[in-house]
């Protein structure tokens, strides 16, 4: 299944910006439709109401934002039991930059990330067949290997922000942290 | 200018001046009781039909009176001309005070037997006068809806009958799609680009609902909001009609159920009020006298009450002709043929005068305190002995309900092999009983006959589904102060869910049954009425925070579920975009409403300095954009849904862009230029926004060339 993958500003503009598309045993690249690909900025857009929202919340109490994943437990958490990204006073765990999916739009589901500088780490996970946005089918996430992939990438950035020219907020260009990104997205999005 | 009225809202496309104004979020419930408010038939004799339409060149009565349905107090038609010619409106009032005391003192002169006659006349309007300005009042400001009476007006029962699809559809998707395709025809052609959308798109899209909601045409089996509850009878007293006329027409219409064939078995002609209108000319002191002695002849020997409508009053030169406007609702056909063609109908102010003057009568003096009886008569008669049998008691009610699953042969067959509850059928009096308290506003009343049906219907699932629908819908009329969270969770949307699910149940078993997928459309008709009316109802709440997902809810399901056409669902996504825009926590309401309109100001102020001075300096730009990105969105973050409305703003706008509708376009992209405008996506050019934007201006381009 393709990904489109944003970190956004902190004025809703994205700084960075990628597409993942599945390489499957044929070679044939499955990626989304040029029809999504002109609507998913603008999806990820949307979604942003409601990380903020969820940024915002000791304990999220809708039930629309927590994860249906139920593949194992222990630290496969889902976000009502930790309380979102203001942690919670009764839960130790601090692991609770990575929110889960937050949002869907017509069989595309959202996901998302909050590193402590409240740079949003957002990605579109479309379905395999990567139809139109009427596809009703609803995407599975792996949680454990997500969570993994945007706390990599969050290193990464740390990485970036440490580069003495790199001003914050400013778009990275740097093609090594694309080529990272994109080896993480394989090592953990397409397996 | 005039105050804003529900009217002008109703039909803000012909009242261009009002695109500014703002609308109350309670506006979807005054439609609703309109769309469901009693139905009046008017039969009239070929005679008087030919007679209207030489005078007024009108075709026949119902066409002339269809323009007065809507709310009566709100006397619509007659704010048409008050609107137009405010000023000149004192001086017409005081030449019609001066017309009726000549006229009164004509009558005088001639005959001095008529005084009694003419005083107890004008009495009668004095007194009609006087209630109405006592409930004159503007019905969309009115702080309780339900004190505006409205109607609606029909064509004669037995023409409905002899039209009437045999398929139960409530409306019809086609339909609603050529209206509506019709009717952006008419929005392009009377705005601009530039002209205020907000309104008129809000407008729009309770045109829509309004039609999707109500019908005046098909009489649905299931549900009795659109049988008529008044039979107008007219008589042409100029022309020479007598008794004997109205009472051929009075029998004519009580054996209906014999003349035409297939007569319907829900329909009972004796729980429609009959009410002879009585045509005259008011200058000839004659026909004055026929009519009292006709009336008073119609109530000894035929038991029913008349009403005097002085129809032919004598035109010259100098008299006011009102333009009028359509009535706000009207059945789907006639909209889309009147959407299709010109209407120029105009009638003498005096007479609209009149006419709202005997429909205030008709309301208030006959069918309120009929349809008041009939309700206390079925609440004593069938509802009263269920309640002291059942105590409440639920091991009772267990032998009752046993009862009647025996009694299967209450469905009565009827030509066309559909299995229908009669007239006279206990489940359909209770039915009646419960619309007709909706209908009157008596939300408890009605609340707890569809409670109390809805346990009788169980076998019976079309008949029920329509049941739970409106058991939720009088939550949501009724309880509209006190719905909580809770209720709305435990109460409104099981109701709800439940409702939509028998629905589908009755489509799936007529699809087995028939083999078609055609069959099951009348249910997908209910089905979307039912979410539509839902969600527009959530949205009506006062705490949109937690309401608006249910909406959502209900609106994603139309589009996923629903066969509606392409522009009916482009309407759709631009509500769910509105009902993202709704979405507001109730403790930063107020702090966004000042906030976006510091930022209408600031734009304003922005482009009268862009004006003035081309090249202005750089301080004042550092101030705005200081003052725009100031700590007013921090308290509101997270507590809105902004960015969600501006996309599906985007996504409508994308949809319209398919259809070639693009005067939507350009107020769609209007719409969502604030929110993307500090976006570097707005400029992208392999984006959806640039892309649309680029399609727009080679429209424009184009423009000017095919004209």
């Amino acid at each position: 299944m393709p990904q489109y993958f944003a970190i956004i500003g902190h004025k809703g503009n994205p700084i960075y910006e990628a597409e993942f598309s599945i390489q499957q045993g044929n070679q044939k690249n499955l990626g989304f439709s040029q029809e999504l690909k002109e609507m998913n900025p603008f999806i990820l857009h949307a979604s942003l109401d409601i990380i903020d929202d969820l940024q915002w919340q000791a304990v999220p109490s809708n039930s629309q934002y927590t994860n249906d994943n139920s593949s194992g437990s222990g630290s496969n958490f889902s976000i009502s039991s930790t309380g979102g990204f203001l942690r919670s006073k009764n839960v130790n765990n601090t692991d609770n930059c990575y929110l889960g999916k937050v949002d869907h739009f017509y069989g595309l589901a959202i996901t998302a990330y909050i590193s402590y500088g409240g740079m949003k780490f957002v990605m579109i996970h479309g379905t395999s067949t990567s139809g139109g946005s009427n596809s009703t089918n609803t995407v599975v996430i792996d949680d454990n290997a997500c969570r993994s992939f945007y706390q990599e990438i969050h290193e990464l950035y740390i990485k970036t922000l440490m580069n003495p020219f790199y001003k914050t907020g400013d778009p990275i260009s740097s093609p090594v942290f694309d080529s990272r990104v994109r080896s993480l997205a394989r090592k953990y999005l397409n397996k | 200018m005039n105050t804003f009225t529900y009217e002008h809202y109703m039909n803000l496309l012909f009242h261009l001046d009002y695109c500014k104004e703002n609308v109350i979020p309670e506006i979807s419930r005054r439609i609703l009781l309109h769309a469901i408010s009693p139905v009046i038939t008017v039969t009239s004799t070929p005679d008087l039909d030919q007679h209207i339409s030489e005078v007024y060149n009108v075709d026949s009565l119902y066409m002339m009176l269809r323009y007065f349905g809507g709310c009566v107090s709100d006397r619509d038609q007659v704010n048409e001309h008050t609107n137009s010619t405010a000023t000149k409106h004192v001086e017409t009032i005081s030449d019609q005070n001066t017309v009726v005391n000549t006229n009164m003192s004509d009558l005088e002169k001639v005959e001095p037997s008529n005084i009694s006659n003419a005083t107890s006349h004008l009495a009668v309007s004095s007194n009609t006068r006087q209630r109405r300005n006592r409930s004159r009042s503007n019905s969309l400001f009115q702080r309780d809806p339900t004190q505006s009476q409205y109607i609606r007006f029909t064509k004669p029962l037995a023409d409905i009958l002899n039209t009437r699809d045999t398929n139960d559809m409530l409306f019809d998707y086609h339909s609603l799609e050529i209206f509506l395709e019709n009717y952006l025809k008419m929005i392009e052609k009377q705005t601009t680009d530039k002209t205020p959308d907000r309104l008129l798109k809000k407008s729009l899209y309770h045109t829509f609902f309004s039609l999707a909601i109500s019908s005046t045409t098909s009489l649905s089996p299931y549900e009795s909001f659109n049988h008529p509850i008044v039979s107008l009878i007219a008589l042409d007293i100029s022309k020479g009609q007598t008794y004997e006329h109205g009472r051929d027409l009075l029998i004519n219409f009580k054996n209906l159920h014999r003349t035409v064939e297939n007569f319907p078995v829900f329909i009972n002609t004796n729980d429609i009020l009959p009410v002879f209108l009585l045509c005259f000319d008011p200058t000839s002191p004659e026909q004055i006298e026929q009519c009292e002695a006709l009336s008073k002849q119609f109530k000894k020997q035929l038991f029913v009450e008349t009403v005097s409508l002085p129809l032919w009053i004598p035109q010259n030169e100098s008299t006011i002709q009102v333009k009028l406007h359509q009535p706000v609702m009207s059945s789907l056909d006639e909209m889309i043929y009147f959407t299709q063609q010109e209407d120029n109908t105009e009638l003498p102010l005096k007479l609209l005068d009149s006419i709202y003057d005997i429909l205030d009568e008709l309301v208030h003096d006959l069918l309120l305190p009929f349809m008041h009886r009939k309700i206390s008569f079925w609440e004593e008669s069938v509802m009263q002995p269920r309640r002291s049998l059942f105590h409440g008691s639920k091991w009772m009610k267990k032998f009752i309900s046993k009862n009647t699953h025996q009694q299967n042969n209450t469905l009565v067959k009827d030509a066309n092999g559909n299995m229908y509850f009669a007239s006279s059928s206990t489940e359909f009096l209770l039915r009646k009983l419960a619309d007709w308290s909706m209908m009157t506003s008596s939300f408890k009343n009605a609340y707890n006959t569809y409670e109390s049906l809805s346990h009788e219907l169980e076998n019976y699932p079309k008949y029920m589904a329509t049941c739970l629908e409106w058991e939720a819908i009088t939550l949501l009329m009724g309880a509209q102060s006190i719905v909580t969270v809770k209720m709305i969770k435990n109460d409104i949307v099981p109701l709800l869910d439940n409702a939509l699910d028998t629905y589908d149940m009755s489509s799936m078993r007529v699809q087995k049954r028939d083999g078609t997928v055609q069959a099951t459309e009348p249910f997908r008709s209910y089905e979307t009425r039912c979410m539509i009316l839902a969600s527009e109802l959530f949205l009506s709440l006062s705490d949109t925070w937690t309401s608006t997902p249910y909406a959502i809810e209900y609106l994603e399901l139309i589009l996923s579920e629903c066969k509606l056409g392409p522009c009916s669902q482009i309407m759709i996504w631009e509500r769910l975009s509105d009902c993202y825009s709704l979405r507001l926590d109730p403790r930063i309401k107020h702090k966004v409403e000042n906030d976006s309109n510091r930022k209408n100001k600031l734009k304003l102020q922005r482009n009268e300095e862009k004006k003035n001075d081309e090249t202005s300096n750089n301080d004042n730009k550092k101030v705005f954009e200081h003052e725009e990105n100031s700590n007013y969105d921090l308290v509101a973050q997270g507590l809105t849904r902004k960015r969600k409305a501006a996309f599906f703003r985007l996504l409508a706008a994308k949809k319209w862009a398919d259809q070639k509708q693009w005067r939507q376009v350009a107020w769609c992209l209007n719409d969502v230029e604030d929110e993307y405008a500090h976006l570097a996506l707005a400029t992208r050019k392999n984006l959806m926004l640039y892309r649309l934007k680029e399609d727009l201006t080679d429209h424009e381009l184009k423009q000017p060339e095919t004209a």
